[in-house]
């Protein structure tokens, strides 16, 4: 069974992609083998006020739920996060909100984070940290965003111990400089979609902590086998492919 | 057959046959039957002559442990042009390696790589030629695209490989639909899904080779790049295999 925490729908300013309908993405997904993906907003990245991104991600997967699960955008510099939050939870059901810190200009050690850490955790929602859209080395000259700095995670994480985060796109070498607190913060995951190196979700699963780790494609800005067949080129035992691949993902929703 | 057209040992640690031995160990859980392999231990962006021939010795080191799964690709420098070409005299007329690789001492546009071409011709061997166009600024030397396109130009009998495809793809594919000397190299970039069906679109698939740039890259991403490709299966085993068997005569 395969859970794929990094899956999106919605027009990306950058590319047009293959991918724009659930039914599209349940099709990859049923060739993929992969039952259920959370699925996060493109077009909400460049949005002030990511409610109507969120809308129609809402109405996309509208009918699929049991398949997928909507991961709706939440931009802290934006008046109203908190209604919006409110709204997609009672509304839509959400279970996650995704951040883009550095698409919507703050950084984790801002207030506003630790406020959304203390709403959500009785909403029992998750936190999605995007550290970054795609290389940098690409962006276009007029929308040059820098990586999220991912290290006030280790405070964070402290002081909401009962808040989940999950950081997603994120390089081997940052999440290596996170990998004591990964090792320690039973509240911390991992996505693997932007992990590199041969052998890499071995590695991982060493240094970061095999039960930090979840499966994710990123499609359909990546081609999804490049995730599948991280898992076929890794040293694990099977044990380790079936947290990697589905059972930490429950576990980030479970009891929560 | 499945042939990785760009590979190096540096993110592995220990001797060369060491380092090769975990290369080929991921190698052969994806299926990946023989790698080109090039650079030395570590990466240096001003070689000396020395250091130049130390990791080409480090690459046949470990390629003579292999033979039939590991092609040595010679380091060359245009800031050594006369070191490079005996090199290119030792490790290729003389030895077994099948091809050249070129990274960023000097940008590719730069004379010294003039005598190298022409040998590299002379020799029928192609030129890996590193080459990313990035928006946050190049590394000193560091060639784009267009440098490759302008290089090819001016030696129309040597084959190169643009390595990365530019970096930026959309650009790097871009730059060279008209010169029928330059292959397009898929490594090193994340597995961004359109990639290889725009080099198909442009080049056709007779001029994209697949390449991995492991161990810093999963073979594992950068193989998807050509078997999650939306093209025929046809396309796919040229640029897998059948293309870069073809350019180094194997």
């Amino acid at each position: 069974m395969r859970i794929d925490c990094n899956a999106n729908l919605g027009p990306f300013p950058f590319r047009r992609l293959a991918i724009t309908d659930a039914a599209d993405l349940l099709a990859e997904m049923d060739e993929m083998e992969v039952e259920q993906a959370w699925v996060g907003s493109l077009e909400s990245v460049l949005h002030l006020d990511p409610a109507a991104a969120n809308d129609a991600l809402f109405e996309a997967l509208d009918g699929h739920r049991e398949r997928l699960l909507p991961q709706p955008t939440l931009n802290l510099a934006c008046c109203g996060w908190e209604r919006e939050l409110e709204r997609c939870v009672s509304e839509h059901g959400a279970r996650m909100v995704r951040l883009y810190p550095n698409y919507h200009g703050y950084g984790l050690d801002d207030s506003r984070v630790g406020e959304l850490a203390k709403v959500a955790t009785p909403c029992q929602v998750a936190v999605a940290i995007c550290t970054r859209v795609f290389d940098e080395r690409s962006h276009p000259p007029c929308c040059s965003v820098p990586p999220v700095d991912l290290e006030p995670l280790s405070e964070l994480t402290v002081a909401w111990p009962a808040c989940r985060f999950v950081v997603y796109n994120a390089l081997i070498g940052e999440a290596l400089a996170l990998a004591d607190t990964f090792q320690t913060a039973s509240n911390l995951w991992l996505e693997i979609s932007h992990l590199e190196g041969a052998g890499v979700l071995g590695m991982a699963s060493e240094q970061v902590g095999v039960q930090s780790l979840l499966w994710g494609t990123y499609t359909p800005v990546f081609y999804p086998e490049a995730a599948a067949l991280k898992l076929v080129e890794a040293d694990l035992t099977p044990s380790q492919l079936a947290a990697i691949s589905a059972a930490n993902a429950q576990a980030v929703l479970q009891d929560y | 057959m499945i042939i990785d057209c760009h590979t190096h040992l540096i993110a592995f640690e220990g001797t060369a046959q060491q380092r090769a031995a975990r290369l080929l160990y991921f190698a052969d859980k994806l299926g990946i039957d023989v790698v080109c392999l090039s650079l030395g231990s570590s990466l240096v962006c001003q070689p000396t002559p020395e250091e130049v021939a130390e990791a080409n010795d480090f690459v046949l080191d470990a390629a003579g442990h292999n033979p039939g799964r590991i092609i040595g690709f010679c380091y060359v420098s245009p800031a050594h042009p006369e070191v490079s070409l005996a090199e290119m005299e030792r490790c290729v007329a003389q030895g077994p390696m099948r091809g050249l690789k070129a990274w960023v001492c000097r940008r590719c546009t730069d004379p010294g790589m003039d005598p190298i071409c022409q040998y590299a011709a002379e020799l029928e061997v192609p030129l890996l030629q590193h080459t990313w166009r990035k928006t946050v600024g190049q590394m000193e030397h560091e060639s784009r695209p267009s440098d490759l396109a302008e290089l090819a130009a001016r030696h129309p009998h040597a084959n190169f490989l643009m390595a990365h495809c530019g970096g930026q793809w959309e650009h790097g594919i871009n730059c060279v639909p008209d010169l029928p000397n330059v292959f397009l190299d898929l490594a090193g970039g994340d597995p961004e899904r359109g990639q290889t069906e725009k080099a198909v679109a442009v080049v056709g698939a007779e001029r994209v080779v697949y390449g991995s740039d492991a161990g810093g890259r999963s073979f594992a991403s950068q193989l998807a790049k050509v078997t999650g490709a939306d093209i025929p299966e046809a396309d796919k085993r040229l640029i897998l295999g059948e293309n870069i068997r073809r350019l180094l005569k194997l």
